[in-house]
């Protein structure tokens, strides 16, 4: 009777204790966990949705029905949590920290889940220009960028850039002595690209360059923009100021200032592919680009100059001719029913658009039919068969490719790029096998092919990793 | 860092580089690192909180982590899986037993100027580190590529220095030196693991001080009072092949000591049994990147020895 009362009096105190310091702690909603001597608590609250205290529960391997014959029983789930508790507001289970279940086989593995959420990530610049100090980066005629570096005092025994144009290599370019200092030429992409030098082992960020970014590692990297547009407003040569917003820039009408050149003013500076509304700011005042015809009203009556940067793809839809319009949609524009209309012509449908690298789904919406049609010329699709698109990859840098195997009518292709889905993309067939070419960002693509419901590994790629379900990844790097 | 050994249960298909404990074998080597240098400043690149250097295996150019949680080269089954096995070595793991796990020789490995010549090497998935931290990464730099040698860690300017030493330690190109530092911290090699006393709450626990340890780590069955220490986030569930799981605490501890007092750290808890088993011994934590935000570690392999010289902005 004594011991009895005794565990009440300690179960109590240990329930106080979670109850005062679990709402400090910064965790999933409704759910908390506390260690008292060499016991894991963990109390879920009872004001969450009953579908959602459900997955906690099952989380512990436990069914809310359960839950009472549990408390009277002391009886542990298989995962050996017991129900401490059942109060109006909340559910306390327990187990012993001892049982925690399976045996961390490689710690590299464990803190990796520790950090999956802060990940560092690199912004995806839509603009963006330069700001030296002093000349430091210059483009040359033959494409290549030069970048230079003064290097005051004795001569150094190694001097390199690194960047992410060379997947920040310590080694790759090493730079090459000039009369003022050092320098190197790198064929660079279009774009932001972040750097650092490296002289005789030491960091170094480009000290004329004034445009610095957090590496969120706790450093800095240089950034240089490799430009692929010049805006440029003639005449205004009273102006004192001619500023640029834009869709590009989130409308700021106070950062990007251009340069005044004879006749008017220009500035240099990169635009994200795609296509993006803007205006000048001639001292204050909101302009249209007098030079550019393409305008367009953004709803609410106001009118902007259209730029677009990058390839234009014409899509093109053979059929329906007598319709009375047809409407491009796609994943590239929300899928909007009425924005891309086609220009209609003696042999079809067409309309050139301008994307950005990648890989989108997309329809044809004619006047007057239900159904969406898709492209009857593309055969890369994607999706269940009831809702099948057609997909198009703008700059597709890799080729795939599964020969032919006997009795196979349909080939899938699934991966990072889309999202593992089973259901696509469907190949196209030709005679030596089956064919398609995808857009693969930067970095690691993991991939399989799905044959008559089963998931094969590339048999062509030597590269491939062990994944999760006893079976292997193909594996292909973009540089 | 263990390569070895993984989560993956039940038998793959192909042939697998993750099972069993490591390499004793290898664990005995003491390769020379060749080069002309007494002294060389490797930069490094930090991704999340790992330390990556470059290094070229027989003209493969890439990415390795420096790692003294690996007790030698271990390099990445993706991009090593058809380098040739080494025959005719009765390879037993750190417990005496038969290793079946894949051991190779890359003829040269360098890192700038310093470079080995037929190294062995252990060959094991690493594609978990990769996937997570969305970089190539060739393989692992474990410890005993370095235990000719003195190396300085220095996060903040991200650099490391190796230094050549004497058979008493001294730094060959100045053998009158002895470092300075704010604390200086004995340690035993256990199977080439860097083993040394810590303290939480006043409990002393034995710690592997692991550079490719971006958190505290924790056994989950040390003294209670451990525990009074920290407060615990959340719990996940790392999924391995074949349904196996293993049951994973985050939090964070308040303070513990290990040469300085190493502050509000991130730590995780969970069963550490079978990664003891690999190394041959019972470890109660591993610690890594709480020290090395701390200050420079200097690692001096002869005299056992880590030096921390704290970085003056946590200093003051």
């Amino acid at each position: 009777m004594f011991l009895k009362r005794s565990m009440n009096r300690i179960i109590g105190i240990v329930l106080l204790l979670i109850g005062t310091t679990f709402s400090a702690l910064g965790q999933d909603k409704g759910i908390a966990y506390k260690i008292v001597g060499k016991d894991l608590y963990c109390s879920i609250d009872r004001s969450l949705p009953q579908s959602q205290i459900d997955s906690l529960l099952g989380t512990c391997d436990i069914d809310f029905n359960n839950l009472e014959a549990m408390l009277r029983s002391g009886e542990s789930s298989a995962d050996h949590w017991q129900v401490e508790a059942i109060e109006p507001h909340r559910i306390v289970l327990k187990k012993p920290l001892k049982s925690l279940t399976g045996k961390a086989g490689n710690q590299k593995d464990l803190i990796v889940l520790l950090n999956e959420e802060i990940e560092s990530t690199v912004e995806d610049y839509r603009f963006g220009y330069n700001m030296f100090h002093k000349p430091a980066v210059i483009e040359l005629d033959n494409g290549l960028t030069r970048f230079f570096l003064k290097v005051e005092g004795g001569k150094p025994h190694g001097i390199f850039i690194s960047g992410t144009f060379n997947e920040w290599s310590t080694s790759a370019n090493p730079m090459e002595p000039c009369d003022s200092g050092y320098y190197v030429d790198l064929k660079l992409g279009v774009g932001p690209h972040y750097y650092k030098y490296i002289v005789n082992g030491y960091w170094l960020l480009d000290p004329r360059n004034q445009l610095k970014e957090s590496d969120w590692e706790g450093n800095e990297n240089s950034v240089y923009f490799k430009c692929n547009y010049t805006f440029r407003l003639k005449g205004y040569t009273n102006a004192n100021r001619v500023n640029l917003a834009g869709s590009f820039n989130d409308w700021n009408d106070n950062r990007f200032t251009l340069r005044r050149v004879p006749g008017g003013w220009q500035r240099k500076c990169y635009v994200k592919e795609g296509t993006h509304a803007y205006k000048y700011v001639v001292d204050g005042e909101w302009i249209l680009d007098p030079d550019n015809p393409v305008k367009r009203d953004d709803g609410a009556g106001n009118q902007n100059s259209f730029m677009s940067v990058g390839d234009s793809i014409v899509f093109y839809y053979p059929r329906d001719l007598d319709a009375r319009f047809v409407v491009l949609s796609g994943s590239f524009n929300g899928w909007n029913a009425e924005e891309l209309r086609m220009q209609k012509t003696d042999s079809g449908w067409v309309l050139p658009y301008v994307l950005a690298a990648g890989n989108y789904e997309y329809r044809f919406r004619v006047a007057d039919k239900i159904e969406w049609q898709m492209d009857p010329l593309n055969p890369i699709s994607s999706g269940p068969y009831e809702t099948k698109n057609s997909v198009v990859s703008v700059k597709a840098n890799h080729h795939f490719f599964f020969p032919r195997t006997r009795g196979v009518d349909e080939l899938i292709l699934t991966g990072d790029f889309n999202g593992w889905n089973e259901h696509g993309y469907y190949m196209e067939r030709r005679a030596d096998g089956w064919h398609a070419d995808l857009y693969l960002p930067k970095g690691k693509t993991r991939y399989k092919f799905i044959v008559d419901g089963k998931w094969i590994k590339d048999p062509s790629n030597p590269l491939f990793e062990p994944n999760e379900y006893d079976g292997y990844n193909s594996v292909i790097w973009v540089k | 860092m263990l390569c070895s050994i993984s989560l993956w249960g039940g038998k793959p298909p192909e042939p697998s580089f993750s099972s069993g404990a490591y390499n004793q074998r290898l664990i005995m080597q003491r390769p020379v690192p060749k080069g002309d240098f007494q002294h060389m400043v490797i930069p490094f690149k930090r991704v999340g909180n790992l330390i990556i250097v470059e290094a070229t295996v027989d003209g493969i150019r890439g990415n390795f982590i420096f790692d003294t949680g690996a007790p030698y080269l271990v390099l990445n089954a993706t991009y090593f899986r058809n380098y040739k096995e080494e025959e005719g070595h009765i390879a037993t793991d750190v417990t005496g037993k038969l290793n079946t796990q894949r051991t190779t020789e890359v003829e040269r490995l360098k890192v700038m100027g310093m470079y080995y010549e037929n190294l062995e090497a252990d060959v094991s998935d690493l594609s978990t580190i990769e996937n997570k931290r969305g970089i190539q990464v060739l393989g692992l730099l474990g410890v005993n590529l370095f235990m000719r040698m003195e190396i300085e860690i220095n996060l903040q300017d991200e650099q490391l220095i190796v230094y050549r030493i004497d058979r008493e330690g001294r730094r060959l190109e100045q053998p009158s030196y002895r470092m300075e530092g704010d604390y200086h911290k004995s340690f035993e090699l256990r199977n080439n693991a860097i083993i040394a006393s810590g303290t939480i709450a006043g409990q002393s626990l034995n710690f592997c001080f692991d550079t490719g340890a971006e958190a505290l780590l924790l056994d989950n069955d040390l003294d209670e009072e451990v525990y009074t220490e920290m407060r615990i986030v959340r719990r996940s569930t790392l999924n391995g092949a074949g349904g196996s799981s293993t049951e994973v605490l985050f939090g964070a501890l308040r303070e513990m000591e290990f040469g300085p007092k190493l502050k509000s750290c991130q730590v995780m808890i969970a069963d550490l049994e079978e990664i003891g088993r690999a190394y041959g011994f019972p470890v109660d934590g591993f610690v890594g990147y709480d020290l090395l935000r701390m200050g420079s570690v200097c690692i001096n392999f002869k005299t056992k020895e880590l030096i921390v010289n704290v970085f003056k902005k946590e200093h003051e």
